[in-house]
């Protein structure tokens, strides 16, 4: 070592000298860095550069709070749509429940009676027809015979065998005891059964035939086969949805 | 003479390379730490013109002086008194000192050598004659 510090002519009493150079050298360039980043630093800036660059920094907040204000607005009237969107659907949506009730592809409840025909009776097809008759004349919403539901298609006929008479729903035998039931104002739908020369006194007295009516709170009517139509098409109202 | 200019271009590649972020409150007292360096290099010249120069004394110097010029400067902050200007004053005269006495020690080593030059000169003529 010694000899090739002789060789490159540095003595020992040289190295201090080396040593403070170079921490000057660094230190130097630490304090220009330093002084370098400060200048470029708000601290530094003269009163003029401050206040253009206030006034540059208000004008750009003033701009993003414009745009923050018309995003805002953008995102009020999105949101009205999105919610008259979504109203429109539960309106349609609750259309579509009222009808699929009306025309029985959805199975109800609610008040209403039923009406009990035994076994020993002389019930004919048309009697039954003309209980449904009465029953919807009278304000019944939903009527099922023997849990069949009476729609528009519904269709009540009768079918005779050498000694045996029987009637017919929707292409299946009525079994007894034959069970009406009936959703509508209980006390409406009674009394218009049970008036005098009314349908029940002419089944008691004409026919000998005795149904038991009761009112009841709660009465389950279930939902009617749903019918394809292949040929019917609806009738679009032009005018309407211009 | 290159071997201080040698280490001083080291210690720039040194700062430049691993240059550290030093927080802004903290460049005030690395100045004074600075100023107190080049005072004790420019001190150490000064003394190796003069003929009284010892390694021990510049390196402890260096490293001392700029730390105790930092940590005034740090203290005066504490006290609320600007001991920072005072140190600035302090090596900046001194500075300044040590630039006139080298710059004097540099002119008259340049004027004993001419002296001596034609002296020898001199003799030579004397000699031949």
């Amino acid at each position: 070592m010694q000899k090739f510090f002789k060789k490159i002519k540095i003595s020992y009493r040289q190295l201090p000298l080396v040593f403070v150079f170079i921490a000057f050298g660094y230190l130097l360039v630490a304090q220009i860095n330093t002084q370098s980043a400060l200048s470029g630093s708000l601290e530094a800036q003269t009163i003029d550069n401050l206040s253009i660059i206030a006034i540059n920094l208000s004008q750009n907040n003033q701009q993003l709070e414009n745009e923050l204000y018309s995003l805002q607005s953008n995102l009020t009237s999105v949101q009205e749509k999105v919610n008259s969107g979504s109203s429109l659907a539960t309106s349609v949506e609750s259309n579509i429940n009222h009808l699929s009730a009306a025309i029985g592809t959805k199975a109800v409840q609610g008040k209403g009676i039923s009406i009990t025909i035994t076994t020993d009776s002389n019930l004919l097809y048309y009697d039954l027809i003309d209980l449904v008759n009465e029953l919807f004349v009278t304000g019944a919403e939903a009527v099922s015979i023997n849990d069949v539901r009476i729609t528009g298609n519904t269709l009540i006929s009768e079918v005779y065998d050498i000694d045996h008479y029987t009637i017919i729903i929707n292409g299946a035998p009525l079994l007894s005891p034959v069970v009406i039931k009936a959703i509508g104002d209980p006390a409406t739908l009674v009394k218009g059964l049970t008036y005098s020369g009314g349908i029940i006194d002419n089944l008691n007295i004409l026919y000998q035939v005795y149904p038991v009516i009761k009112q009841q709170d709660l009465v389950e009517i279930p939902a009617a086969r749903l019918d394809v139509f292949t040929y019917a098409k609806p009738i679009v109202d032009n005018k309407k949805s211009e | 003479m290159w071997l201080p200019i040698f280490g001083l271009i080291i210690g720039i590649i040194l700062g430049i390379s691993f240059a550290f972020p030093l927080p802004a409150i903290y460049a005030e007292y690395l100045s004074i730490a600075v100023l107190a360096g080049l005072d004790s290099i420019l001190g150490g010249w000064r003394a190796g013109l003069e003929g009284k120069f010892k390694s021990e004394i510049l390196l402890s110097g260096f490293f001392i002086n700029a730390a105790i010029a930092a940590l005034l400067a740090y203290l005066g902050d504490l006290l609320g008194l600007d001991l920072y200007l005072a140190a600035v004053i302090v090596f900046g005269l001194r500075i300044f000192n040590n630039i006139s006495s080298i710059r004097r020690g540099l002119i008259e080593r340049y004027l004993h050598r001419k002296k001596q030059q034609a002296i020898a000169e001199t003799s030579v003529k004397d000699q031949q004659e």
